[in-house]
């Protein structure tokens, strides 16, 4: 029965996302109006961690497989870009790449710089 | 195949499970980073339609089922969110500059290097918001004018690119922050990122990354129409 109240409370955010996406006009999907609203109901106390945590947990960790599906329709939409197929993969990989690397540096250096000011300080 | 399947919701769930788990046996038999359990799975499923000529309709019929909990799975995230608040609060400027940093210099790669590459801005305009998660990216892409199958390609190759090759590329190039590199790989590969490689490398990875999914998400959407003008 753990597991069930867990889901329930898990689903009622997911819902509350659900119809927000459907009624407010903002292109921001129910996952991420579920997920700010949880972590509100989170930090606020309204929901305590012990009541979601085993199930959430499950849920995460089965996470991966719920992508196979929406990647398989590649081979159904692949079609769409056939006629400049490298100029695309090129494009999608290299500027994944650089956004890792420009986060990662700028996010570090940011740190870096305030814990030198911290110091500085002190 | 498709008449003998085309009515089973089973089907579709089989395929998937039996997929990832064959791929998870492979990936910790060979610990190779390219054996990315998504990756390999997808590629045996893709076999498995075009050789027996079942399509993808038969397909999804059922494995929609397994899909349909991303929603909730997702809402999870902010469990490791939450677990993390403390560091969340000391580098919430480290936070909003890395991920905006990564934000316009993702719109300014893709339009530069896309033009560079001739690629028909039609197609640029659509993968532009390819680095957030698929709900969001599609969202996006339809109020810019682009098309929303071409972004989800771009989205899929930016989560197992991001998912394969980032924490490689992290530790070569001296990002060694765990903050930073959670931020970094949820800012580049969204969900996927977050899912396959940055939970399994800590508990501030996972946290940090899926953070990055909802920032990163919330700056595209209104970053992107600036760089959409552009073309």
């Amino acid at each position: 029965m753990r597991y069930l109240s867990q889901l329930l409370i898990i689903m009622l955010f997911s819902f509350a996302g659900e119809l927000c996406n459907i009624y407010l006009p903002f292109p921001i999907p129910a996952s991420v109006y579920g997920m700010v609203f949880l972590f509100l109901a989170l930090i606020s106390g309204v929901v305590k961690l012990s009541q979601i945590e085993d199930t959430a947990n499950f849920l995460l960790d089965i996470m991966p497989i719920l992508f196979v599906g929406p990647t398989v329709s590649l081979v159904r939409d692949y079609v769409l870009i056939t006629d400049e197929l490298l100029g695309f993969i090129i494009l999608c990989v290299v500027s994944t790449i650089a956004t890792l690397i420009i986060t990662g540096h700028a996010t570090q250096l940011i740190i870096r710089l305030r814990k030198r000011k911290g110091e500085q300080n002190e | 195949m498709n008449d003998v399947f085309a009515n089973s919701v089973m089907f579709g769930i089989v395929v998937t499970l039996l997929a990832f788990c064959l791929a998870r046996v492979i990936q910790s038999k060979t610990k190779s980073i390219i054996c990315n359990p998504l990756l390999i799975s997808t590629i045996f499923i893709a076999i498995f339609l075009i050789t027996t000529k079942t399509s993808y309709e038969t397909y999804n019929y059922g494995s929609r089922y397994i899909s349909d909990f991303l929603t909730p799975a997702t809402v999870c995230l902010a469990v490791p969110m939450y677990k993390q608040f403390q560091i969340l609060k000391k580098n919430i400027w480290a936070v909003l500059g890395g991920l905006l940093a990564g934000c316009i210099g993702h719109g300014l790669i893709i339009v530069g290097l896309g033009i560079a590459l001739k690629i028909k801005h039609y197609t640029i305009l659509s993968v532009l918001p390819k680095s957030v998660t698929t709900a969001i990216a599609m969202g996006t892409c339809e109020e810019i004018g682009g098309n929303s199958a071409i972004v989800i390609i771009g989205v899929i190759i930016a989560g197992n690119v991001g998912a394969i090759v980032g924490p490689a590329v992290l530790k070569l190039l001296g990002v060694r922050e765990p903050v930073a590199q959670g931020l970094a790989i949820g800012a580049c590969s969204h969900a996927i990122g977050t899912s396959t490689a940055a939970v399994p490398m800590g508990e501030v990875q996972g946290a940090m990354s899926s953070l990055a999914i909802v920032v990163t998400g919330l700056m595209t959407v209104i970053v992107v129409p600036f760089f959409a003008a552009m073309l």
